[in-house]
């Protein structure tokens, strides 16, 4: 009985949403075999930079504000194994006029590849980009 | 009256505390622990039916089925179960087994082969190959392990083969330590580290002991030199605290300071063939 008891004691502390990924973003490509627009458009910038540098991009992804110290993200989630070994790779964000998304929404963000250097670190950025919903009960405030 | 002393002493600190942000972190902290733990259970369960089936088998037939160990697929977790199996075996063939089945499982390669590519997948194998085949080295060398070895089997020769459920048991209570340590670096450092060089991202690898279908992908994201990346993915399989955890446990410290040095020999091979 004590057993049982923990065990639903301990099933009780579990969150019900999905817990977050260990880290923050990151905009390298996580694997090859990985289907979707964001993680193409991180695979062709890993292999030819310069080639994507300053071309015109969409992606599809989950959305994350901007904080006082980080850019907007959009990003998916590669989860191999378990909850502690997922990541979120995708890119910064740096919209053309301000638009109030609300965090984990299901968007997509058009804009032009570009990067920036965070902490010795190369980051790939979308600049002047426009977000929309792509879920129906989506509000987006401009 | 101790209540309400200790409660003043505590306000000071408590204004300095978000209590819905810090319920939030520990339940991220726990989800992360239980995930690990979670996500391990099945193979290792399916490694201690593995080692009772075993048990039961005629000593030929046994090491069939030991070295069956180096082909199956999923999760090297499953060797947290069945490492008890091997310790009636001989010490190289165990540390081959063992070694090999946690850092070049079929799982792992294909994973590294889809985030890597050819050239590390390569290079992940020969630092396999050199670990399993100097742990299989040094505990078949290995003097004072084979005595103390020779007393436990003597020892065991004349008990009652362990069950099923004593055997899971002790191999999810370690699993859960180990899921500890690796949840407490999570916690510390999380995916942000910048993991340079070999050395720093083996010890990387070694604290955050990720599972074996998942560090490559892990390496990718968070490590950006080749030697490096392979350091990671090996450091995570063969000197991490969950395989330590299990060496020490089944085959005792010395014979776990010894595979450590091995994996870390491994490590040091993988680094420079993916150079």
């Amino acid at each position: 009985m004590a057993y049982a008891a923990s065990g639903v004691c301990a099933a009780l502390m579990l969150p019900t949403s999905p817990p977050p990924a260990p880290g923050t973003v990151s905009t390298r490509p996580a694997s090859t075999a990985m289907r979707g627009d964001l993680f193409e458009a991180l695979d062709r910038l890993d292999s030819a930079p310069s080639a994507m540098l300053g071309s015109a991009i969409s992606v599809a992804g989950t959305w994350t504000p901007a904080s006082s110290d980080e850019l907007a993200t959009v990003s998916r989630r590669v989860v191999s194994c378990c909850a502690a070994d997922a990541v979120d790779v995708g890119f910064d964000v740096r919209l053309s006029q301000y638009s109030r998304v609300a965090a984990g929404t299901w968007v997509r963000v058009d804009g032009i590849v570009g990067e920036r250097v965070v902490d010795g670190d190369v980051r790939f950025v979308l600049e002047q980009s426009r977000v929309r919903g792509l879920e129906d009960d989506v509000k987006i405030a401009r | 009256m101790a209540a309400p002393a200790i409660a003043g002493m505590l306000l000071p600190v408590a204004s300095h505390i978000d209590a819905r942000d810090a319920a939030g972190r520990i339940g991220t902290v726990f989800a992360w622990w239980s995930s690990i733990v979670l996500a391990s259970l099945p193979y290792v369960t399916l490694g201690a039916i593995f080692a009772s089936i075993r048990e039961l088998l005629p000593q030929r037939c046994a090491r069939i089925v030991a070295l069956a160990a180096i082909v199956a697929p999923g999760c090297d977790c499953a060797s947290a179960g069945y490492a008890s199996a091997f310790v009636r075996e001989s010490p190289a063939l165990a540390g081959f087994v063992l070694v090999w089945s946690s850092a070049a499982g079929p799982a792992a390669l294909l994973a590294t082969y889809n985030a890597l590519g050819e050239h590390l997948l390569l290079a992940r194998l020969a630092g396999a190959v050199a670990a399993a085949t100097l742990t299989a080295a040094m505990w078949s060398f290995d003097r004072c392990g084979a005595r103390a070895e020779d007393r436990r089997a003597c020892h065991r020769r004349h008990e009652p083969a362990e069950p099923l459920c004593g055997r899971l048991a002790s191999a999810l209570g370690a699993l859960a330590v180990s899921a500890s340590f690796a949840t407490v670096a999570l916690t510390i450092f999380g995916h942000n580290a910048v993991l340079s060089s070999p050395m720093i991202a083996a010890a990387g690898g070694a604290l955050m002991s990720p599972c074996s279908t998942a560090d490559a992908v892990i390496a990718r994201v968070l490590v950006h030199r080749s030697p490096s990346q392979i350091a990671f993915v090996l450091a995570a399989q063969t000197i991490d605290i969950r395989q330590l955890a299990t060496f020490a446990r089944v085959f005792g410290a010395r014979r776990c300071a010894l595979a450590a040095v091995a994996g870390a020999a491994g490590c040091a091979v993988g680094a420079l063939c993916a150079t």
